[in-house]
């Protein structure tokens, strides 16, 4: 618990911190100018939506092969996560699009398999609220949380497959070295927090499953 | 056009949303914690969506 508190606390400075260089200490994009900044949050929540899915696909695939609850508990804290996030990234993707585009949204590839992915996730909630029965519960969301998966490659790689607005994946080795070096610490710090937010979350999922299973006399 | 407004919505919404989403994992924590000091099935919390 003091672990925890500890991450939680590096995890704000890292962000505040992080953030900062990005709106104040990194120069400017030569060409978009100011609103390149958004770069340094928009990046670090489309990472974290991808790796809160990859922790939803690897947990339910456990939960499908050991049965055990306590990977539908990791799955569902990391999926909630995720939806956040991917709808962080949509946002923050518009609020780019209007200054550079000229349009707050577009049909394009990247954003319309993005606002796929946002759907399925939601509905892998949905689901999961449909039954009371703990086991068939995590067994519906496990199979959503396994096929669902197939479209995070699609969204990394749409802007390959298709022609898209979108530009190609950032990196911090597809950027000059200031501006890399700001977005690694952004992308560090972005981790840190969604790594709280997972343990935080999966402890209360714990307690909630406790309560529901054994009633609050013997819940631990 | 100035990117200020931009940066403001973009930086902020995203703080926001994390600390809500704080805010709202602490509500159902001692929503847990209040369910098992008053020790009754009925009016505990909503099981883990």
């Amino acid at each position: 618990m003091k672990g925890q508190r500890l991450l939680g606390l590096v995890a704000v400075v890292g962000v505040a911190v992080g953030s900062f260089w990005g709106l104040f200490v990194a120069p400017a994009d030569a060409l978009q100018g100011d609103v390149q900044r958004l770069l340094y949050v928009h990046v670090p929540t489309a990472w974290l939506a991808m790796l809160s899915f990859f922790v939803v696909f690897l947990a339910s695939t456990l939960y499908l092969v050991q049965r055990k609850l306590r990977w539908d508990l990791l799955a569902v804290a990391s999926v909630e996560i995720g939806v956040l996030c991917t709808a962080l990234t949509l946002i923050l993707g518009s609020l780019w699009a209007k200054p550079t585009w000229g349009i707050w949204w577009t049909w394009d590839p990247r954003l319309t398999t993005t606002a796929l992915l946002l759907v399925i996730y939601v509905g892998y909630l949905i689901v999961r609220s449909m039954t009371d029965d703990p086991e068939q519960r995590a067994r519906w969301a496990a199979v959503i949380g396994v096929i669902g998966f197939v479209q995070v490659p699609i969204v990394y790689l749409s802007v390959f497959w298709w022609r898209s607005l979108h530009q190609p994946p950032s990196s911090p080795r597809s950027m000059a070295t200031v501006f890399g070096a700001t977005l690694l610490l952004n992308l560090a710090a972005y981790t840190l927090a969604f790594t709280y937010l997972l343990l935080r979350r999966y402890r209360l999922a714990r307690d909630e499953l406790a309560f529901e299973l054994a009633g609050p006399e013997e819940a631990p | 056009m100035s990117a200020a407004p931009f940066l403001i919505a973009g930086y902020g919404i995203t703080w926001v949303v994390v600390l809500a989403y704080l805010l709202h994992l602490r509500r159902r924590e001692r929503a847990v914690a209040r369910a098992r000091r008053a020790g009754a099935g009925a009016g505990g919390p909503e099981p883990t969506p």
